[in-house]
């Protein structure tokens, strides 16, 4: 018993410095890289925070999007009518999109998180979706005969259910969401790591473009490490008994 | 009507139709009545529609044809289940998996403590509460089943198949210990099974069922004294008897 009690705290501290270690490691390579290349480390920051706060809050919004139309969607008769008519409109490309949100929003955060939602909104909602048809009956059965109604039932039954597709599909979602708000940025939204990255590479300044890749895949890195994983780990024990 | 029945099943019909548009006469004209406290077993092959009974019982599918009465039920009636697949909620701990009956009707706060950790000792779950289903055992699973069913006081209980995905010896034991909780306690127990033995061993009466569509072939007593002994004269003959009546 005292042993394993003493190697619990062993490996809590050694988690602990692992995290730190990986909290700290993206910011201490922008800060050599940007020391190193004699660039302001500030504006490093700003693009990534930037970016980081486009496609956060695009994805606030998504989720939130998504379990409204679960709960709209999920058991009702018109499941099987909205399902192809939302796999239709899944499949319609995202960038399509940007130029008339563009018009819309003018050339700025807006159409940008616009054009981030339709891209994450799809994985996120069709694995919490799929997560919920494909759970397994018997346990449905087991919330209703035990009284599970109405909202008792939403957040003690359906809402577990849905979370390991919801963490799935936020996964999924998050890394289409990197890829598209860098593409944005790229094409013209400022500031932002993309345009970061873009104007090293139209500079000519392929050192500064590594570097810049390298922050980025650091910085993504931590957020995996420390908010994904542990969730995707979480989320294997709400599906198997 | 009786008061002495705790469940009237008269004349249930029940047809599915697949999403071909395809009919399929699961139970013909099945009636029943099972007294109150009774051990009543329904007993037949697979696929003869025993498991649709029950979720007839249960309200959770509404009959093509035909009603279920309690006469019994001046006071609410409390109707609690227990499943073959054991059915845990697997996002939740031992301790929570039992009181969550509980905590859906809203019994108060302290009857759910004092009733959940009672019958986590009564099924013999003592120091597994913070365990999560998927550390447990079959066997230790369906103990937790059992308590959560039984957490409710509820004054019918349903039992699909609820020994047939454990292994003999752990069934064994489990039948034991709810056949003495059954003695110990008045309630009615509806149990769904496949096995000749088992409807002898637990049973006041076996209703035997045929397939395709499921319609009942004969309701059997079993008059032996408890606690049965599997290995007498009686019980093999009562078994020759009941398989006589089985047809797949």
């Amino acid at each position: 018993m005292s042993h394993s009690h003493s190697l619990k705290i062993y490996r809590r501290r050694w988690h602990l410095v692992v995290t730190f270690a990986v909290i700290f490691l993206p910011f201490l390579f922008i800060f050599g890289f940007t020391k190193y290349a004699g660039i302001q480390t500030s504006t490093v920051f700003i693009d990534l925070g930037a970016s980081l706060l486009r496609v956060f809050s695009a994805y606030a919004a998504s989720v939130f999007l998504a379990m409204i139309l679960v709960l709209l969607i999920n058991g009702r008769r018109f499941e099987n009518f909205f399902l192809p008519v939302l796999d239709v409109l899944q499949s319609f490309p995202a960038f399509a999109l940007l130029p008339i949100l563009t018009i819309w929003f003018g050339p700025g955060n807006l159409a940008a998180i616009f054009f981030l939602i339709a891209t994450m909104l799809w994985p996120i909602l069709f694995s919490a979706l799929s997560s919920i048809r494909m759970g397994r009956k018997d346990l449905e059965e087991a919330a209703v005969i035990f009284g599970a109604r109405g909202t008792k039932k939403l957040i003690s039954f359906t809402f577990p259910m849905a979370f390991p597709g919801l963490v799935m599909g936020s996964i999924v979602g998050l890394g289409e969401g990197w890829e598209a708000i860098v593409g944005a940025e790229i094409i013209g939204v400022t500031p932002g790591i993309g345009n970061f990255l873009n104007n090293a590479a139209v500079k000519g300044e392929y050192q500064i473009l590594a570097f810049g890749i390298i922050a980025l895949l650091l910085f993504l890195f931590t957020l995996n490490k420390l908010i994904w994983l542990p969730l995707l780990k979480r989320s294997h024990d709400y599906s198997h008994e | 009507m009786n008061d002495e029945f705790a469940i009237v099943a008269s004349e249930l019909n029940h047809t599915f139709i697949s999403d071909d548009g395809k009919k399929t006469d699961a139970l013909k004209d099945v009636s029943f009545s099972v007294r109150r406290g009774e051990f009543f077993t329904i007993l037949g092959p697979s696929g003869c529609g025993k498991s649709t009974i029950l979720r007839i019982l249960a309200g959770m599918i509404e009959p093509t044809k035909g009603s279920v009465k309690f006469p019994a039920g001046r006071e609410p009636q409390n109707i609690s289940m227990v499943f073959q697949s054991f059915a845990l909620f697997p996002w939740l701990t031992v301790y929570k998996n039992v009181e969550f009956g509980l905590t859906m009707r809203e019994v108060p706060k302290h009857d759910q403590k004092r009733l959940t950790e009672e019958h986590i000792k009564e099924m013999g779950l003592g120091g597994f509460e913070q365990s999560y289903p998927k550390d447990l055992s079959g066997g230790m699973k369906q103990r937790v089943g059992i308590a959560r069913a039984l957490a409710i006081s509820p004054n019918i209980l349903l039992m699909d198949e609820p020994f047939s995905a454990l292994d003999a010896f752990t069934a064994e034991n489990l039948r034991k210990d709810m056949l003495s909780l059954w003695l110990r306690d008045t309630i009615t127990i509806i149990m769904v099974t496949h096995l000749i033995d088992e409807a002898i061993e637990m049973s006041d009466r076996v209703l035997v069922m045929t397939p395709r569509p499921g319609k009942v072939e004969t309701v059997l007593p079993v008059q032996l004294d408890r606690p049965r002994n599997k290995r007498s004269k009686e019980f093999f003959e009562l078994t020759d008897n009941i398989a006589r009546y089985v047809k797949v």
